[in-house]
């Protein structure tokens, strides 16, 4: 089992529906042109857990560990929306450069750059630039397809907004994770993630 | 071999690992076109306005600092995950937090996470339970921030509250149905 994670956080997802930007109206204003969050499983099921994640964390890296195994054994029961939460300095640009990529690809590149830091128990410090390019290649970019996300102010309203709303929620560290009204995780996630995982599936096949 | 270490309670090296981290950051700045170089900025506006009036206000209005801090040390009383409620819905309270937003120029600075909240907290019917509540002067700001938040999903009257009947007299369960709060610490990187 701990093989197939590390497969997930590295070299992403496959075999499961993705939808970025797109699927499921998000809450958003008329007018507005920022991008909607990505969302991973499929958008129609009918719960959705919602994670206020971050890039350079290791916890939100493990977070996802959890729930991607939960979509892959229960693919109709819920789907996980993405919402942005900078902890560390590089961060904000990480998001931004996940923007960059839709879809599966989107899905691919975060779960690289998470991948990546987990691994390195959380030394963010091997993100480097190269380490980035070699990410977005994986998932069919460039480093045009970088610098096309870096000058889009849409994508940095887009992290800026979220994180607002995160702490307005009461997001104080990551990951920060929502299920139907319920602050799952005020305190980050739990040590004991097998258990997490347990009480997750039961939430999911309860009413 | 390093997830399974991580899994079974190499907790303590990861913090020490993020601690690293964060200290490496001045030396990654040096990097020109880094992702740390290109947050730079993020970072100064961000920081600003979250310290400003106007990130109080609308954090005041929000509300839900307190039941988290709330909830955070009833569950660190019984050894416990905490989860906190963040959804409201009897309709003086719905009222109480459109018109608190409403009542808060940063509001319309911050327009996707106010929606983001709204919808996050209440439904689209308890929204509308609580219209004739509102007041008066806060109506038509309400009415322009709510007026495209989220249809739902396959019929259902919301993304985020509305697969389950729970949200019922403003009394709701301390979890979902189903779910056991786990018992034990939990781990997570502290906001800036």
């Amino acid at each position: 089992m701990s093989i197939s994670r590390r497969q997930i956080l590295r070299h992403g997802i496959t075999g499961m529906a993705a939808v970025g930007y797109g699927g499921v109206a998000a809450p958003a204003l008329s007018g507005a042109a920022l991008p909607k969050p990505p969302v991973l499983g499929n958008p129609l099921a009918p719960k959705r857990l919602v994670v206020w994640g971050s890039y350079t964390c290791p916890f939100t890296a493990q977070l996802f560990n959890v729930v991607s195994d939960i979509l892959r054994d229960m693919p109709d029961a819920a789907s996980v929306e993405w919402r942005h939460f900078a902890t560390h300095a590089p961060d904000p640009a990480l998001h931004v450069a996940g923007m960059g990529f839709a879809g599966d690809h989107f899905w691919g590149f975060t779960f690289k750059v998470l991948g990546a830091v987990l691994a390195a128990q959380g030394d963010h410090a091997v993100l480097t630039s190269a380490r980035l390019l070699d990410f977005a290649k994986a998932e069919g970019g460039s480093e045009e397809t970088l610098k096309a996300a870096y000058a889009d102010k849409a994508k940095w309203t887009a992290v800026r907004q979220d994180m607002l709303a995160g702490q307005l929620l009461g997001v104080v560290r990551t990951p920060g994770l929502f299920y139907n009204g319920y602050f799952m995780t005020p305190e980050g996630l739990p040590v004991n993630t097998a258990s997490f995982d347990k009480s997750l599936r039961a939430m999911l096949k309860a009413g | 071999m390093l997830f399974l270490a991580i899994r079974f309670g190499m907790v303590a090296s990861i913090a020490l690992a993020v601690q690293a981290g964060a200290m490496a950051e001045d030396a990654a700045k040096a990097e020109v076109g880094s992702a740390t170089a290109l947050s730079a900025d993020f970072w100064s506006d961000f920081k600003t306005y979250r310290d400003g009036a106007g990130f109080s206000a609308l954090n005041k209005a929000a509300g839900s600092a307190g039941q988290v801090k709330a909830a955070i040390t009833q569950g660190q009383k019984a050894h416990v995950q905490s989860i906190a409620t963040v959804a409201v819905d009897r309709p003086a309270d719905v009222a109480n937090l459109l018109t608190s937003f409403a009542a808060s120029p940063a509001s319309a600075e911050n327009p996707e996470a106010v929606a983001t909240v709204l919808a996050m907290r209440t439904t689209a019917r308890d929204r509308e339970a609580a219209a004739p509540l509102v007041a008066p002067a806060a109506r038509a700001q309400v009415a322009a921030f709510t007026a495209n938040l989220t249809t739902g999903i396959a019929g259902l009257p919301g993304i985020y509250l509305g697969h389950a009947a729970s949200v019922t007299g403003g009394r709701r369960a301390a979890a979902p149905a189903g779910y056991a709060a786990v018992p034990g610490g939990s781990m997570g990187c502290a906001a800036r």
